[in-house]
């Protein structure tokens, strides 16, 4: 009992994979860095600025109230608050993320990254969201194992190498999908809202969605209920399809209807988009069969 | 939780591959692991309404998350609960000279001027803000933090508008429940946003000091006191 559980929990996180399965989900995590990064430009001076709504002053008080110690929150930008120092820091983490997402550098690149994230995520302070978290967790698991190079794809065509690290990375990028997802929707669970059919409209009221408005929605009940439960079993739906190999390729389609919820139904596209950059690491279990497995060894090792 | 191509109790009695790591390193990237995902559910169980049990254990493992930037807190992964937190504030100045209902809402970068439903990437940030300033308000109606951000606005908005101001307020815009829907449809009510009165969260009167300092006053609570602005800041 117990070997089999540990023959599991070997397999499950430190098979041997090729390291070109983590090429789309670095693609997709750095391109969204890209996007990420830029978003914050057009705003960096009236919200990070000396003279802006969250500047340096005014976050430390945040923190201090929130009684976090100070080196938690650690980041360089504490000590350059001028617009200069921050504008620099996006454009750095631009370039960053372009030369992480070719595969330039290696490991040291991705680390470099993700060190450079947590330091803007902690100055951006209370403006944090559900997405900063996950990226940070995402490079972080690229860290392990970022994957070829773009350039050595033709190479590397025939012979990729098999390595733990590949495997550890991309079980670590499913199941980090897999907890958010399910932690989302028991979270919108522990309120009537959903249960009564009723999210969908609140959402669209508070100015919360970005497709939907109540003038699309008054006087149509069923409509407004129909789309609150429809959100809910999809992602039941996603969740149970994508553990499962033989039904994989469905829920990782149900977990691209997930991504829509949450960045077309509700406001959080951003999240939205990062989700399924980490869902397309979901593919790389889909080609398991055809992998060469470089021999075998008994499950009692 | 996500198995392999096969069904699970399959795996178990399968092979496994030879170029595994060494069962030393096995062992302690394991313990990393049950660590790693261990604090990431208690925090994201955590996220809305912690329990004791659950705050203790966030708070020891808050080295950990903080520094890593994955302390979920109150970040909106339900998307909404309908409750107040889940409708973002607005926030409002009232300029030197007009007539005390008149007042003109903020238009800064990522706040949006209404709830017009439009696509934007930065659209969620101010919600995120806002949320926790909603439940500042509602917790601590007396706390500093809430001069210190609207004083912070006040400042931002006067360099961009040239306007002197002697009033700011975060207001929370009255939100039509499905129900009022329903009435509406059955002829019972409407839902014209102009018929209801938004909800002052927190108000305040802009006094100027010496040397440009300004000062915010605030209006709902004669136990509140004045609140100098945080080092001076100078106001052209």
């Amino acid at each position: 009992m117990i070997s089999e559980i540990v023959a599991g929990w070997t397999q499950y996180w430190f098979s041997p994979r090729s390291s070109r399965m983590l090429l789309l989900p670095r693609l997709g995590i750095c391109l969204f860095a890209v996007l990420w990064w830029a978003s914050f430009l057009p705003g960096v001076a009236s919200w990070y600025g000396p003279q802006g709504v969250l500047n340096i002053d005014v976050t430390s008080k945040l923190i201090d109230f929130q009684e976090i110690a100070s080196w938690q929150q650690w980041s360089p930008l504490w000590w350059f608050p001028s617009i200069f120092a921050h504008a620099s820091w996006l454009i750095v983490g631009m370039m960053l993320s372009f030369v992480a997402c070719l595969g330039m550098g290696g490991r040291a690149v991705m680390a470099v990254l993700l060190l450079w994230t947590i330091a803007w995520t902690h100055r951006i302070s209370w403006m944090e969201g559900p997405v900063e978290p996950l990226l940070v967790a995402c490079l972080a698991y690229l860290t392990i194992e970022p994957g070829p190079a773009v350039w050595q794809l033709r190479k590397n065509q025939q012979h990729s190498p098999h390595t733990w690290t590949a495997g550890l990375a991309v079980a670590l990028l499913t199941t980090h999908w897999w907890l958010l997802i399910a932690a989302g929707v028991l979270s919108q669970l522990a309120s009537l809202t959903w249960w009564r059919g009723e999210a969908v409209w609140w959402l669209a009221a508070a100015g919360r969605s970005n497709i939907l408005s109540t003038e699309m929605l008054s006087g149509n009940a069923s409509l407004v209920n129909g789309l609150t439960h429809v959100c809910v079993v999809v992602q039941f739906a996603a969740l149970g399809l994508i553990s499962r190999g033989s039904t994989r390729s469905l829920g990782i389609g149900l977990g691209l209807v997930v991504s829509v919820v949450y960045g077309l139904i509700a406001d959080q596209i951003l999240y939205a988009l990062l989700l399924t950059a980490v869902l397309s690491a979901f593919i790389a279990l889909l080609a398991k069969r055809q992998l060469p497995i470089s021999g075998a060894m008994p499950v009692r090792a | 939780m996500v198995s392999e191509g096969r069904d699970s109790h399959e795996l178990v009695t399968d092979s496994l591959p030879a170029n595994l790591p060494t069962k030393q390193v096995r062992s302690i990237v394991s313990v990393l692991i049950v660590i790693h995902l261990a604090a990431l559910v208690i925090t994201l169980a955590a996220n809305l309404a912690p329990s004791y049990l659950q705050g203790r254990l966030t708070d020891a493992l808050a080295p950990y998350l903080r520094t890593t930037s994955q302390f979920y807190e109150a970040f909106p992964i339900e998307l909404t609960h309908a409750e107040s937190i889940d409708f973002p504030l607005l926030v409002e100045f009232h300029e030197t000279g007009e007539p005390p209902s008149q007042w003109r809402r903020a238009d800064l970068p990522g706040v949006l001027a209404s709830a017009n439903g439009s696509i934007d990437v930065r659209g969620s940030r101010w919600p995120n803000l806002s949320r926790l300033i909603r439940l500042l308000a509602e917790d601590q109606p007396e706390s500093e933090i809430l001069a210190d951000l609207l004083a912070r606005f006040v400042v931002s908005e006067e360099l961009t508008s040239h306007q002197p101001l002697d009033g700011a307020r975060f207001i929370a815009p009255h939100v039509f429940s499905f129900d009022d829907d329903l009435l509406a449809a059955a002829g019972q009510g409407s839902l014209v946003q102009g018929e209801w009165k938004p909800e002052i969260i927190y108000q305040a009167r802009i006094v100027r000091g010496a040397e440009g300092r300004i000062l915010l006053v605030p209006e709902q609570e004669s136990m509140r006191t004045a609140k100098p602005m945080p080092q001076g800041v100078a106001v052209p």
